[in-house]
């Protein structure tokens, strides 16, 4: 090693980066991990909307998870957990996220969480409505009561923009007035459709 | 100090941090990974992307040209903790078709928090190198002048899109709420510098400041490897900051580079603001020492130093994003460093979205230099298609 090295404050840190390794990987392995088994698939994949809508959103526009089959989205959720940093269970969650809102034909290889019961018509309110926006991860995309993600436009103000008719037609096919959009179609029954519309009017002191 | 003792203790730490991930929490991590009936076991997919383009500069005479390129990602998944990924690229220039590869590398998941990648890597100095640069994740059709290879059209790079042989280990932390930390550490073979650089006389800014390349040889040309590191503070869902830095011998006579890098990126709804900047510097040893003793540093070698800056704005409104860049260089004679020396270039960009992955591209480079060296305007639109 050369006399100008020695003399630079680099040096040291070259000394200093193995045990920084050391200390990296120590403190990963201590931190542990999060078991897939003791995961609710539903908190799972809503935590995954926001990792899509605030991790994913800073490189790519949002994609609709129909273009590729769940296998390849994992395979793809893999590469960029390297690429993007992203931790395990952040990477587990985005391809739950993605593997419940993908409607494509070859989409259903992963298990889908068996419903915990058989769909029923609920009457329609603005609790119920809160509930499924939160576990569909709809403020992954979307501002809603003032937080939420960029990937679609905000929903605080909707009505304002847009008249109830539309709002609950893009709700029950999010490709009605647009055939590329990416928003899932999470398949709502009408009275659910009428609980989310009740929520978002409920946000906005309507 | 040897190199021998050097590589002696990168390798205990390698092989420490190697033990410790694996030792204590290797049980769970184990218990994290799927049975065959619960995830498929393996995978291979081809994504990347692609370009076609044309630009027109303009530097008293006009010249224009066509240009395409493709960059095929080949992804091999085995089961949850496993990864190969190889990216290539071939493009077009003056009627030659060009190909390389630009990465090949294993990843090994070996915790929630913790993966070991091995092979040749994108090394994390900074984030557009590693991140930002395909084609059609940059929202311009050009990269910041700052990055790229000799030869392109435009200002004399800095650095290449650093691609190195190595190792390294990157850890991520969920901190909860869109926030977190993250970090990498890595050895590498190390930079080379292209030939016929760095024997010009002190002062020279031009024969001074080498061309660097990263991953050109697999073999170690000094024995001498390059060691870096970054960690990322993610503040906020939509607010990181970045630091980097590496260093590594370039020659096989002592000559240095220390490099540093401060990176920023904030979106809030559909603003996005990045930007970057780096430091490098150079101690130039050796009898051969380019203006030996004049630069101000010890007797027989010349300290130099060199860096830069961008920072960029777009706005996404329906399809349309306009974006503007940018990017300022400042070259240093030796020992000294001096802003007045280099460039200024301003870039303004307008993005048509016709899928979230393809996207026409269209952008003006002016440029102002202050020095005596003339750089061309140039006006580029470009396909970029992610596939």
């Amino acid at each position: 090693m050369s006399t100008i090295a020695k003399n630079h404050a680099w040096s040291a840190a070259r000394w200093a980066l193995p045990p920084l390794i050391v200390l990296l990987a120590a403190g990963c392995a201590a931190s542990g991990t999060v078991e897939r088994s003791a995961e609710d698939p539903a908190a799972l994949a809503s935590y995954g909307a926001e990792v899509y809508g605030y991790s994913c959103a800073r490189c790519h526009n949002a994609r609709a998870a129909v273009e590729r089959s769940d296998r390849e989205w994992n395979a793809a959720a893999l590469h960029m957990r390297a690429r993007a940093n992203l931790s395990g269970r952040q990477a587990r969650a985005v391809i739950a996220f993605l593997s419940s809102v993908n409607t494509a034909p070859t989409a259903a290889v992963l298990p889908q969480p068996a419903p915990t019961a058989p769909p029923v018509e609920e009457a329609p309110s603005a609790e119920l409505g809160k509930a499924l926006a939160t576990s569909s991860g709809c403020a992954g995309c979307h501002v809603i009561d003032g937080a939420g993600g960029s990937v679609g436009p905000s929903l605080d103000g909707l009505f304002a923009r847009r008249d109830a008719d539309f709002i609950r037609q893009k709700i029950a096919d999010p490709r009605f007035d647009n055939p590329n959009s990416v928003m899932p179609n999470f398949r709502f029954s009408p009275s659910r459709v009428e609980s989310i519309l009740a929520y978002l009017k409920s946000v906005e002191g309507g | 100090m040897t190199s021998g003792r050097i590589d002696k203790r990168i390798c205990i730490g390698l092989l420490g941090g190697l033990a410790a991930a694996l030792a204590p929490g290797s049980a769970t991590a184990q218990s994290s990974v799927p049975s065959r009936a619960e995830i498929p076991s393996h995978e291979f997919m081809v994504v990347g992307y692609g370009t076609a383009g044309w630009q027109v500069t303009d530097n008293g005479a006009t010249e224009n040209a066509f240009f395409g390129s493709m960059s095929p990602l080949l992804l091999f998944q085995f089961g949850d903790q496993f990864l190969y990924e190889a990216e290539l690229e071939f493009d077009i220039e003056e009627g030659v078709t060009n190909t390389s590869l630009e990465y090949a590398q294993i990843d090994f998941f070996m915790s929630d928090h913790l993966t070991m990648v091995a092979g040749k890597f994108l090394v994390p100095f900074g984030v557009f190198g590693e991140r930002l640069h395909p084609t059609w994740i940059n929202r311009l059709p050009s990269r910041p002048p700052l990055y790229g290879h000799g030869g392109e059209s435009g200002p004399q790079p800095l650095l290449p899109v650093m691609a190195d042989f190595g190792v390294m280990l990157r850890g991520s932390w969920d901190l909860g709420k869109g926030k977190g930390i993250t970090g990498s550490a890595y050895i590498t073979q190390g930079p080379s510098i292209e030939e016929g650089h760095g024997d010009g006389a002190a002062g020279d800014v031009v024969e001074l400041i080498p061309e660097f390349q990263f991953g050109e040889d697999s073999n170690d040309i000094n024995n001498d490897k390059m060691l870096g590191g970054r960690i990322a503070f993610v503040l906020a869902p939509r607010f990181e900051i970045d630091l980097s830095g590496f260093t590594g011998e370039f020659d096989d006579d002592g000559s240095r580079i220390n490099a540093y890098n401060l990176a920023a990126e904030y979106r809030f709804g559909q603003t996005e603001l990045r930007g970057e900047g780096f430091i490098m510097r150079y101690d130039f040893g050796g009898a051969d020492a380019p203006g030996t003793g004049a630069g101000g540093g010890t007797a027989g070698t010349v300290t130099a130093e060199t860096g830069g800056f961008y920072v960029q704005a777009s706005q996404r409104m329906g399809p349309w994003q306009p974006v503007a860049r940018w990017t300022r260089r400042s070259d240093a004679t030796a020992a000294t460093f001096d802003t007045e020396a280099g460039y200024s270039q301003f870039t303004f960009g307008l993005d048509y979205w016709f899928s979230p992955s393809i996207a026409l591209m269209a952008g003006l480079e002016l440029n102002d230099s202050r020095s005596d060296e003339e750089l061309p305007s140039r006006f580029v639109i470009h396909w970029a298609f992610g596939f």
